[in-house]
């Protein structure tokens, strides 16, 4: 006898569930224990990994800047100026570097690297003398500020 | 994707390309459609008008249009560095499959994972890397002996 | 434009030039001190003030030594001895440490075609092996020329961003995808011209 009918009754439920179920566990694969291998408890995993990489992504930029003004704050502690007044010695020089390309001096480039410390340190005492001096006295060389237009 | 679930690579080029000059790293293009399905409609129209110009601007990615009876229209892309891209372009339009070809030529055979730096450099320092001894006197490295120096002659 | 030294070059340190600075008077003189004898006051915590001495150094000293270095300065680059330069660009609202044949990501569309050679203008600082030139905060277009070419426009990992609230009910999950260019640093040349 052929069973004609037989095909319709076993039906197969889909590999489109399969493909669901394996697009979650193949970021599950890498954890320890039944978190690799059973659907639910991999789902909360792997939703708990994704919310903190996008947590982290911010957090990144965050570190990334405290770890550059910590390199700054020590090489510029090697030339004998302070981070502070190296920055803001560095801004009313018109100097527009960021944190990173300096820190990134002055790890590959130290030569540069002192010349902008010495040049901060030279403003910063040029800045002193011109207040203490009380305006009399023409202003130091490099106080002098450029005007674009 | 996590960082660690996912691959990641650093970037780099294929044989430094564009030192000398820039090589276009698509090498070649195969266009695998059905003649007469209703998927391969864009890809029939793709073929009609845009290809030639394609390839004419393009000399160097060899063009390949093989009409075979198939459910899926396929555009498979190999590269120079031997890695293979297959795009599905079942019932797209003509235009879309034109983006998606100028796509395709623009990139190269490198796989689209995690870049971890957005920058490579071969020499990083010009004037010397920091070391613990950059900054400091060199009078550290002094180092004196007490009583006169002994020189002994040699023959 | 400031020029500044380094290594080598450095200047030497402040000369002995003194600057008027306002000294307070000393409170209680002794009956031994005379205008014949130079007057020798005694270290207390108001004696000084608190901030270090500064001296300046000479004017007309500074601008020789400054005319010496620019001099130094021009001949090497004149007869092309610096060797390998790098430069501070500023490129993509983000600043990049460059030299010749380097590759830079820029996450972002460059309006050029794949193969073109591009022209990187703002650049903030330039070096080599013996000088520095520092832009305030840009140097000349004239002065430095960086070339890259467009090697490559592909498109970034799917980038999966997701929020979850628990015990709410809440949670999106986002795929971005998006277009990156590749630049490759080609050239890095400086006019033999400086004032």
């Amino acid at each position: 006898m052929v069973f004609l009918s037989l095909s319709r009754w076993v039906r197969s439920r889909g590999p489109p569930r399969y493909w669901r179920v394996q697009e979650v566990l193949q970021h599950a694969r890498h954890f320890r224990g039944r978190k690799n291998r059973c659907f639910s408890m991999a789902i909360r995993a792997v939703r708990r990994a994704f919310v903190y990489s996008t947590k982290a992504r911010k957090a990144k930029k965050r570190n990334m800047r405290t770890l550059w003004i910590t390199r700054l704050t020590a090489a510029v502690q090697e030339h004998g100026v302070k981070y502070p007044h190296f920055i803001s010695n560095l801004a009313k020089c018109q100097v527009a570097l960021n944190r990173k390309v300096m820190s990134d001096l002055a790890i590959c480039e130290p030569k540069t690297f002192k010349s902008l410390a010495a040049l901060s340190k030279r403003r910063g005492e040029e800045g002193l003398v011109a207040a203490l001096g009380d305006g009399k006295e023409p202003e130091g060389i490099f106080s002098r500020v450029v005007h674009y237009h | 994707m996590t960082a660690r679930g996912t691959p990641s690579r650093f970037l780099q080029s294929v044989l430094h390309n564009g030192v000398g000059r820039y090589v276009c790293q698509l090498k070649r293009l195969t266009l695998v459609f059905s003649k007469d399905a209703q998927p391969s409609r864009g890809a029939r129209e793709y073929i009609e008008e845009k290809v030639v110009d394609f390839a004419k601007q393009n000399p160097g990615i060899v063009v390949y249009i093989s009409p075979k009876p198939c459910r899926v229209p396929k555009l498979v892309g190999e590269y120079l560095n031997g890695s293979v891209r297959e795009e599905d372009i079942n019932s797209k339009t003509a235009e879309e499959i034109a983006q998606l070809i100028q796509k395709m030529a623009n990139q190269s055979g490198l796989d689209i994972i995690r870049i971890r730096k957005p920058y490579h450099t071969d020499n990083p320092s010009i004037q010397g890397q920091w070391h613990l001894f950059t900054n400091k006197p060199t009078s550290l490295n002094l180092q004196s002996f007490g009583g006169a120096s002994q020189h002994t002659d040699s023959p | 434009m400031a020029v500044s030294c380094c290594g080598r070059l450095l200047r030497s340190v402040r000369g002995a030039a003194a600057v008027s600075l306002l000294r307070p008077l000393p409170r209680c003189l002794s009956s031994q001190s005379s205008s014949l004898q130079p007057s020798y006051v005694p270290k207390t915590s108001l004696s000084e003030p608190p901030w270090p001495e500064i001296k300046l150094p000479d004017p007309i000293v500074e601008t020789e030594e400054h005319k010496e270095l620019v001099q130094k300065v021009n001949s090497l680059i004149a007869a092309g001895q610096h060797g390998r330069l790098f430069a501070v660009v500023h490129f993509a609202s983000k600043q990049w440490k460059v030299t010749n044949e380097d590759l830079v990501l820029i996450n972002g569309i460059v309006d050029a075609e794949c193969g073109d050679r591009i022209r990187l203008e703002k650049v903030l600082l330039l070096g080599s092996d013996n000088f520095t030139l520092v832009g305030r905060p840009l140097l000349g277009k004239d002065l430095v020329r960086v070339e890259a070419t467009v090697i490559e426009k592909t498109e970034s990992y799917p980038k999966i961003n997701m929020k979850f609230w628990r015990r709410h009910r809440y949670q999106k999950k986002k795929i971005t995808i998006f277009p990156q260019t590749i630049l490759r640093i080609n050239t890095i040349e400086i006019a033999p011209a400086l004032s």
